[in-house]
């Protein structure tokens, strides 16, 4: 099945909906269901994610894949969530944090002035792509040192939301802690790769008090 | 499990998946599936492939002629859920589509 075009999109036709939406619900759907506990949030999010998807449509920016959008979208519902669950135990984290050095929720936004939304995606777009580059430094680099087991660790936390204790003895580890090492170790890495893009840590204010460390 | 996760997490998370940090190159899947990698990348590659189901890569290794189990077919809560959003997509579509003409 192919993606439909964007210009299809656009129009709003039925047919290309329903076959973008066949081609990615269930990615959307696991991705949301790792971070959400429960089943319903998860297709709440994947629901809402559709429904930003044609009202932000219009204003679709080129730059970005179909892929982009939709889970910048859904990055933002499952923010909403977050928030909306946790009770206020860090009264310190502002908008501005909560928008992760990405600043993913403008690629969907529609109630923001031209200019407004002009600057915030210049910053994100920056942020993005700098945050992607360390990222895909930090992969290169556990390839070539050949220790794959700290992709698998990595790819199991990000990717299917495990946790720590969920993955040691399935990766032949030691124990917990060994999961907790590659983990810092990953963390430092990244906060090393960051600092020579941002040495005045503007760019990724998540990365420095990232739960990572602990 | 998400209340301990912060959004710096979430960001990298998403980014991971959207920008397939981890998917190997073409010619490593097409020398997995030829079964010719050294052994600790063949298992990080059945682990991605398999473990973590990632569809592109799945897709391309059976392309290139890997004997996976076929992807498991949707289950009934499955096929449920997706009704349901298609359902509220047209739906929204159609009222999407008034405001349009309005
Ligand atoms: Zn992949």
């Amino acid at each position: 099945m192919n993606e439909p075009r964007i210009e299809q999109l656009q129009a709003l036709e039925e047919d290309a909906w329903a076959n973008l939406q066949q081609l990615y619900w269930k990615r959307l759907f696991h991705y949301a269901r790792n971070w959400l506990s429960d089943h319903q949030a998860a297709e709440d999010v994947v629901q809402e994610t559709f429904l930003g998807a044609v009202r932000g449509i219009g204003s679709f920016d080129p730059r970005y894949t179909i892929e982009q959008f939709l889970f910048g979208i859904a990055h933002n519902r499952i923010v909403d969530y977050l928030r909306r669950r946790r009770p206020a135990t860090r009264p310190h984290a502002t908008d501005e944090d909560l928008g992760g050095p990405l600043g993913m929720d403008v690629l969907a936004r529609d109630e923001q002035t031209a200019s407004q939304v002009y600057r915030r995606r210049e910053t994100a777009g920056r942020q993005r792509e700098v945050l992607i580059e360390i990222l895909r430094t930090l992969v290169g680099e556990i390839w070539e040192s050949g220790e794959l087991v700290k992709l698998k660790v990595l790819e199991s936390i990000f990717v299917l939301g495990r946790r720590n204790k969920d993955i040691w003895e399935a990766f032949g580890l030691q124990d917990e802690k060994a999961v907790a090492g590659i983990k810092f170790r990953a963390i430092q890495r990244l906060k090393d790769l960051a600092r020579q893009r941002d040495a005045d840590r503007a760019l990724f204010p998540g990365l420095w008090k990232s739960k990572w460390d602990d | 499990m998400s209340d301990y996760l912060d959004e710096f997490d979430l960001t990298v998370s998403t980014l991971w998946r959207e920008e397939r940090l981890s998917c190997p190159h073409r010619d490593l899947v097409q020398s997995f599936v030829d079964g010719e990698l050294p052994p600790a990348q063949m298992d990080y590659l059945r682990f991605h492939i398999e473990e973590v189901g990632c569809a592109p890569c799945r897709e391309l290794a059976t392309a290139l002629g890997a004997p996976l189990a076929a992807a498991p077919e949707s289950s009934s809560a499955e096929r449920e859920i997706e009704e349901r959003l298609l359902r509220s997509t047209r739906t929204f579509l159609g009222a999407s589509r008034d405001e349009r003409r309005r």
